[in-house]
């Protein structure tokens, strides 16, 4: 990664991680506020709820208390005190429940017995056990009816005359009706669950309002109002968005021995709550990514200012690299990045001119070896010739038939010399003229076979120490892409060096493997060897270890591996013979090969 | 002496004067008319409700406020076989409403309609003979009955009889009568009669109060608020039984154990002593006791543990439905009383408005059709038991055949309750029968300044 998007990624994340770590502390402190805001609010609209209930339950008990009052009421309870038929008063209650609108109103005797009942007129003659409880305020209690079972906001009235007593049981149903007649402020409502045996049913569930409400909603909270007997409060999800959501305030009913009748579940929405929060949300995502946005711009501002002189530095590094010395940077205002590029371009002047030094001394050291061997060339066969001359001009004096003889063996002498300064002078040129490798598909098994074939008749000579050749070659080695008579030279070459090497006669060993992608050409001898030095330098041009070598071959062998992107080493010891290693690749690809070239 | 007889004559001439002032005030006066409400629902024939029996339609035989039978149409009727053939002899030149005569023909025919059962009806002379395959007592009697009464149609298809009065206009429920000049026993009284069979109880009550109707029949829970307002109420003995319909299509009913086991549940007295009042008698057979005389010899009381106990023995009961007509308000507080003393037992039941005869269980009435116990109980059998009609007329057979009916607990009788009338103090001569049906054909109507 660039330093530059390091530098930028490095800004990007401090900035985006400050914006997210501000907006979500304003967004949680926030919440939290609101939410206890809304805690509060909830508290006292349950405490009006509770206001409310209580107020309704007051005025059942005032409803009662009217009807015990009624004139009608004291004369039944003076006639049934004195044994009256209680079946006259069969319909009086339902007629008084009608007048009073209440749900429900029994006249019971002081047993208990009912006399007349308004919600359920057969049951005349039953005992109802709300007797006992007798009091001024309302309770709940479970009122069956023909049909089902319900639960009531009840009140109990006495009436007496003389010493017998006529209770007036008089309710209201806690139904659907019941919970719409409550003055409950906006975004609440109220539902009741009527306790029954088993599980949460949602057939006991008074309240439900839409299609989107679900009692498994609610069930655990009711469920834990039946367990503990106490307050609870959930969050309730209704549907998957948040602002269905209503804040439930569970109450247990007890009735008046304090059993659980019923559940008051009082919610309120959380829509505008909710509502807030997302426009608080949407206010911090919108300044945060125009913080990030513009802090994302400044960080690439700022890291393309800080960098620019890097880049320009890296950039120029890579001119030189590319051989472009007289390479130069602008120098930044920054001091640190200053002294950098200063200290760049002096270093590109001061490499210009080491280079210029090195190179003319190459140069010069160059010509000079050149020299020298051209020299020492060119001194060898000069001296057999001016011998030859002086002995033509000495034998001038001779008779003619001894000078004929001279003169006969002279020329001789001067042709061959003659003809050995052109060879010389013919690898100087053959080495200044390499020619550029015409590739095809070479079997290099194929071509160490002919060239020890070729060179067989040498190995065992007469007269010659005998030199053994053994070939090691890997059956599966697979073609190559080269040029088989540059390779040919190559290894013939070697292999004559080998020979070379081996004045006492030893062993030549030519292996053959693959190695990676491509071949790997090993040609061995059991000859005196190399030192290190020599090692080092024995594919420098002009340098040889042999008395009359040109110090080419190897240089040469050195350029055509290398024209075929492949690579020599040596490997040797003195007196321990030496190892050649030749790595060539299996394909050149984007080299054009001479027979596809002559196919296209 | 002489004094002791001068004060004879003077009372005496006072008790006379008294006698022919009081006649005075009731002689029976002509015009006018009466407007009626019954909601005697009872299957119609001929076109017309049986209400109009009586009045538009006459039967052979009648029966007059005494329980007696009386001559009708026939004016003289015999059997010369032990029951088994009947002769009726018909009264001559009565006319039916359209003018024609009534012939032994238009009787047979009507008869023939109505289907005597066992009997077929042939033409004599100056009469009908019913001719029956086994001998039948009880045929003058049941002939009294509405089903029973000689009606035909006129030219333009209108039911017709030989009745005080004729149809005049039929709108709905609500029938215009017209005095019939013609008619054989002299002109009614009234000349017209409206009469409307629809309305409730507590509706016909109303009409009563607020003077739009001069007879009315009286809901039982209201007949003692009607004699606390001073109303002048007719009551008659027991004539309406309530009853609670076993559905025999019911499964788990088909078991008689739990059909007596609902038969036990039951507590008739608190049904009898609150929801009807104390009026009429608790129900323990099938007919009043005052027809019988043997009603009180079946059980009527409440046995929980034996309901219980059979209860047990049936197993699982499925919840069952009581099923009552919703506009008789005492219906639904009877069903739901009895679903009360069902589930006292163990047996979870329900009631249900609307009077469907394939519930589990339904409140019936049944108005007692003739003081004749073996016509009543017939008549009784034939519409709610799937016991055999009774054939024979002894008080022997009766009581078994009886007793064999309840004991298939397929209807249980709950109580007996009296059908009870308002009328207005100036409607003379209205008259029941024992079993509560009313005798309007010599009503007439006093002047308003007149008192009773």
């Amino acid at each position: 990664m660039s330093f530059r998007r390091r530098l930028l990624g490095v800004f990007a994340v401090l900035i985006i991680a400050t914006v997210i770590a501000i907006g979500w502390a304003i967004s949680v402190r926030t919440r939290e506020v609101f939410e206890r805001t809304d805690t509060q609010r909830a508290q006292a609209l349950v405490q009006q709820f509770r206001r409310e209930f209580t107020r309704r339950g007051d005025e059942v008990a005032q409803r009662v208390q009217r009807i015990a009052d009624e004139e009608s009421v004291s004369r039944m309870a003076l006639d049934l005190s004195r044994g009256g038929d209680p079946a006259v008063y069969l319909n009086e209650a339902a007629q008084k429940a009608q007048a009073h609108q209440l749900d429900f109103l029994e006249f019971l005797t002081e047993d208990g017995t009912i006399v007349s009942s308004a919600q359920w007129p057969a049951r005349f003659g039953y005992k109802e056990a709300a007797i006992k409880t007798t009091g001024t305020s309302a309770f709940l209690k479970r009122e069956e009816l023909p049909d089902s079972v319900t639960l009531g906001l009840f009140a109990i009235k006495a009436v007496k005359v003389g010493e017998r007593t006529l209770y007036v049981l008089g309710g209201e149903k806690l139904d659907q009706d019941f919970l719409s007649t409550l003055t409950l402020p906006s975004g609440m409502r109220a539902m009741l669950y009527r306790t029954q045996e088993g599980g949460v049913s949602a057939k006991n569930l008074i309240g439900l309002t839409s299609a989107t409400d679900g009692i498994e909603k609610i069930a655990p909270l009711i469920e834990k109002v039946q367990q503990t007997n106490e307050d609870a409060t959930k969050i309730v999800h209704w549907s998957d968005d948040l602002r269905d959501a209503e804040t439930v305030n569970a109450f247990p009913l007890k009735g008046a021995d304090g059993s659980l009748l019923g559940v008051l579940l009082v919610a309120h929405s959380r829509r505008e709550l909710v509502q807030f929060l997302y426009d608080i949300r949407t206010v911090a995502f919108t300044v945060g990514g125009i913080g990030i946005l513009v802090a994302i711009m400044v960080s690439i501002w700022l890291a393309t200012r800080i960098t620019r002189p890097v880049v320009q530095l890296a950039e120029a590094s890579r001119t030189v690299a590319g051989g472009q010395w007289d390479t130069h940077v602008e120098v930044p205002n920054t001091e640190e990045l200053g002294e950098l590029a200063e200290a760049f371009n002096t270093m590109t002047h001061e490499i210009i001119t080491q280079r210029e030094r090195l190179l003319q001394s190459e140069r010069v050291a160059a010509w000079r070896e050149l020299a020298r061997r051209l020299a020492h060339e060119l001194k060898n066969p000069l001296f057999p010739l001016q011998i030859t001359v002086e002995n033509l001009l000495r034998a001038r004096s001779l008779p003619e038939a001894e000078f004929d003889e001279i003169f006969r063996e002279s020329t001789t002498t001067l042709l061959a010399e003659i003809s050995n300064l052109k060879t010389i002078i013919g690898r100087f040129s053959d080495f200044s003229k390499m020619p550029q490798p015409q590739l095809q598909r070479v079997q290099v098994n194929d071509l160490l076979k002919r060239i020890v074939a070729l060179h067989e008749p040498q190995f065992s000579a007469t007269g010659k120490p005998v030199i053994q050749a053994e070939l090691k070659l890997d059956e599966n080695l697979p073609e190559i892409d080269a040029d088989p008579d540059l390779l040919h030279r190559v290894f013939s070459n070697l292999v004559l060096n080998a020979m070379d090497a081996m004045p006492e006669g030893g062993t030549i060993a030519l292996l053959t493997r693959q190695n990676g992608d491509g071949i790997r050409v090993e040609i061995s001898d059991t000859g005196v060897g190399l030192k290190q030095e020599e090692c080092e330098r024995l594919f420098t041009p002009y340098y040889t270890t042999k008395q009359h070598g040109t110090g080419l071959g190897l240089a040469i062998v050195q350029s055509v591996i290398s024209d075929h992107r492949g690579s020599i080493t040596v490997e040797s010891e003195p007196g321990r013979g030496a190892t050649f290693k030749i790595d060539l690749p299996r394909h050149l690809n984007g080299a054009l090969r001479a027979d596809t070239a002559k196919v296209g | 002496m002489k004094r002791t007889a001068y004060r004879l004559l003077a009372i005496t001439s006072t008790a006379a004067l008294l006698c022919a002032a009081a006649h005075g005030r009731t002689r029976p006066r002509y015009g006018s008319g009466v407007r009626i409400e019954s909601r005697v629902t009872v299957p119609e024939y001929e076109g017309a409700p049986e209400v109009l029996s009586g009045l538009v339609f006459e039967t052979l035989t009648r029966i007059d406020e005494n329980g007696q039978l009386q001559p009708g149409l026939a004016s003289y009727w015999s059997t010369p076989n032990n029951g088994a053939r009947w002769e009726f002899l018909l009264r001559q030149n009565v006319q039916l409403h359209d003018g024609s005569e009534m012939t032994p023909l238009t009787v047979a025919k009507s008869l023939a309609q109505a289907q005597v059962p066992g009997c077929k009806v042939l033409t004599a002379s100056n009469g009908v003979i019913v001719d029956c395959e086994q001998p039948q007592p009880g045929v003058p009697m049941a002939l009294a009955q509405p089903p029973y009464a000689i009606a035909t149609v006129d030219k333009n298809q209108n039911a017709i009889g030989t009745g005080p009065y004729r149809i005049d206009k039929r709108t709905g429920d609500t029938f215009s009568l017209r005095a019939n000049d013609e008619y054989w026993n002299g002109r009614p009284y009234l000349d017209a009669v409206e009469l409307n069979t629809s309305k409730p109880f507590r509706d016909q009550m109303t009409e009563f109060s607020f003077d739009r109707a001069d007879v009315v029949e009286v809901g039982t829970e209201q007949y003692r608020r009607a004699v606390d307002q001073r109303m002048h109420v007719e009551l008659s003995r027991p004539a309406e039984t309530v009853l609670l319909i076993v559905n025999p299509g019911t499964p788990i009913l088909h078991d008689q154990r739990l059909r007596q086991a609902i038969s036990l549940a039951i507590d008739r007295n608190a049904i009898h002593a609150v929801i009807y009042q104390r009026q009429g008698e608790v129900a323990a057979g099938l007919l009043p006791n005052w027809m019988t005389g043997y009603s009180f010899l079946f059980p009527s009381t409440q046995d929980l543990g034996k309901a219980r106990q059979l209860k047990s023995e049936v197993g699982q009961v499925p919840t069952l439905t009581i099923s009552y007509d919703t506009g008789d308000p005492l219906e639904r507080l009877i069903a739901e009383r009895v679903a009360l003393n069902l589930r006292d037992t163990g047996i979870s039941a329900n009631a249900a408005a609307g009077n469907n005869a394939s519930t589990d269980l339904r409140i019936a009435h049944n108005i007692i059709s003739s003081p004749d116990a073996f016509t009543a109980l017939n008549d009784v059998l034939r519409r709610f038991t799937i016991m055999p009609v009774v054939n024979s007329g002894s008080l022997e057979s009766l009581y078994s055949d009886e007793r064999t009916a309840l004991q298939t607990f397929t209807a249980i009788p709950l109580v007996h309750v009296p059908r009870i009338a308002a009328i207005k103090d100036r409607v003379r001569d209205f008259k029941q029968t024992p079993n509560g049906d009313w005798l309007l054909d010599e009503v007439w109507l006093a002047k308003r300044e007149e008192r009773p």
